[in-house]
């Protein structure tokens, strides 16, 4: 258990610079990160689940200027986290239960996350008040790179500490009632779709969203068939 | 600019933020690109400027900030040899790229990139009603991913290249192709708003009321439904709303169910 701790804690944290220390190539969004991890692990469809409902949810928290959105990144990455381990710790594996501690443990993770991001730009800042005009080469490279390790630090801190809250709490899971799959997912995918809403400008496009709506239909309807 | 100084130039833009903090913000990533890419010679007229000069530049107008896929153009302009960096609008242009940016990549092409692969997931979700056996649909997150690793990290490699080449000028290319393809954008995240806006309460109330024969119990799923998302769209306003919402909605949720 504890190797599997690790290992979901190392690679998660490695994945989660992609949110701001390297490259912002898109990798630690949900929707490629949990089915990433769970590739690792043997539990693609459910990384996959996992992504693409929690996707949407913090859509319409983006990081416009200086302001810190809220963590979604980290969410999904702690809540496959949270799967995987459970699967791998309950003997008595309820998926559906499973799930909901994922949904509720990932909206926590959002909040928490968006406070370590904004202490360690804070403590980014002291490294930063480091350099001045006469910094030598050197020394700027090094304290850029310095990001590197206060972004991982952050990322470690945050999937291993919610990874040690889920051993803490897990034998509670037994008390929690049964779920279906689609009652749990409705709810996140909602708040998505809502959140897509904000996003759109609909007086001014509502010829599209209305398309959008035909679309929509026409496709459940060729899919049922 | 040679292959190699394109791929150092790369290199340096994927490392820009690595530092980011709210004093300095993008400052250091600036100064670590120009450390790998500015010429070390004195300045002429074919050179551009150096990087001590440019050092000096950054360091005294501190605090640089714009978006993370602009910066290319910002860094490529900073060596141009026509020395822009040393006129005073350059640091203006900053601004300009982190609105226009913005809107363009965190508003709009990032969310209906993914809108666009979640509605994939979904169509896979219903077609077979269960999410282990969605086939083809499991390529999805690459529906996001490789169009949006195409078009970022190419203009930030093109931003780079141009800006070097052009000076300014590649910043007004790179501003007017972006502040076209806004209304485009827009238009398409409607469009997906349509899809995703019809597709999920068909999902719920097929979930709920299995063949959507039983009239009865399809109406109450369709008005539970669209309750909440019209709560969520009001709720959404403030900014930490959406997670509060997934938080409180998951609690009721179990509350009815002990109920």
């Amino acid at each position: 258990m504890i190797v599997t701790i690790l290992l979901l804690t190392m690679i998660g944290s490695f994945i989660l610079l992609d949110k701001q220390a390297i490259g912002e190539f898109g990798i630690s969004q949900p929707i490629v990160a949990c089915p990433l991890i769970g590739l690792v692990f043997g539990h693609f469809s459910a990384g996959l689940i996992l992504g693409s409902v929690l996707q949407l949810i913090w859509v319409g928290s983006l990081p416009l200027g200086s302001k810190e959105p809220l963590d979604n990144q980290g969410a999904g990455v702690v809540a496959i986290s949270i799967y995987i381990l459970a699967t791998n710790l309950l003997i008595n594996r309820a998926y559906e239960k499973i799930i909901f501690i994922c949904l509720l443990l990932a909206g926590i993770a959002s909040l928490v996350g968006q406070i370590l991001s904004k202490t360690q730009k804070k403590i980014n800042n002291i490294l930063f008040n480091k350099v001045n005009e006469r910094s030598s080469e050197k020394l700027i490279i090094t304290v850029h790179f310095t990001g590197l390790l206060t972004s991982l630090l952050r990322n470690l801190v945050l999937i291993g500490s919610f990874l040690i809250l889920f051993i803490t709490i897990s034998p509670l899971m037994k008390f929690l009632p049964n779920f279906t799959i689609g009652e749990l997912l409705i709810l996140p995918l909602v708040i998505g779709a809502a959140g897509i809403a904000h996003l759109v400008v609909i007086r001014k496009h509502i010829l599209f969203s209305v398309i959008g709506v035909i679309t929509g239909l026409l496709l459940w309807v060729l899919l049922k068939l | 600019m040679g292959l190699i100084e394109i791929i150092k130039g790369f290199l340096a833009l994927v490392f820009l933020q690595t530092s980011w903090s709210y004093e300095g913000r993008q400052t250091l990533g600036f100064l670590y690109a120009i450390i790998l890419l500015a010429k070390n010679q004195s300045n002429s007229l074919n050179q551009g400027p150096t990087k001590s000069q440019i050092k000096e530049r950054i360091l005294r107008k501190i605090s640089l900030n714009t978006n993370p896929y602009c910066t290319g153009a910002m860094i490529g302009i900073a060596l141009n040899a026509e020395g822009e960096i040393f006129k005073d609008s350059y640091f203006s242009l900053q601004h300009i790229f982190g609105s226009i940016g913005d809107e363009f990549f965190w508003h709009l092409l990032r969310p209906g990139l993914l809108s666009a692969a979640v509605i994939f997931v979904l169509i896979g979700y219903v077609q077979s009603q269960n999410f282990c056996e969605i086939g083809i649909f499991m390529f999805s997150p690459l529906l996001f991913l490789l169009p949006y690793i195409f078009i970022t990290q190419g203009i930030r490699v093109r931003g780079l290249y141009q800006g070097e080449k052009y000076g300014k000028n590649a910043a007004i290319f790179l501003i007017e192709g972006l502040r076209k393809q806004i209304p485009k954008l827009h238009k398409f995240l409607a469009f997906i708003m349509g899809i995703l806006v019809v597709l999920i309460p068909l999902i719920f109330v097929y979930n709920f009321s299995g063949p959507i024969l039983q009239l009865g119990k399809s109406i109450l799923a369709t008005t539970l439904i669209l309750i909440i998302m019209i709560i969520s769209y009001f709720a959404l306003r403030s900014e930490r709303t959406s997670s509060y919402l997934l938080i409180v909605g998951l609690l009721i949720f179990l509350i009815i169910k002990f109920l």
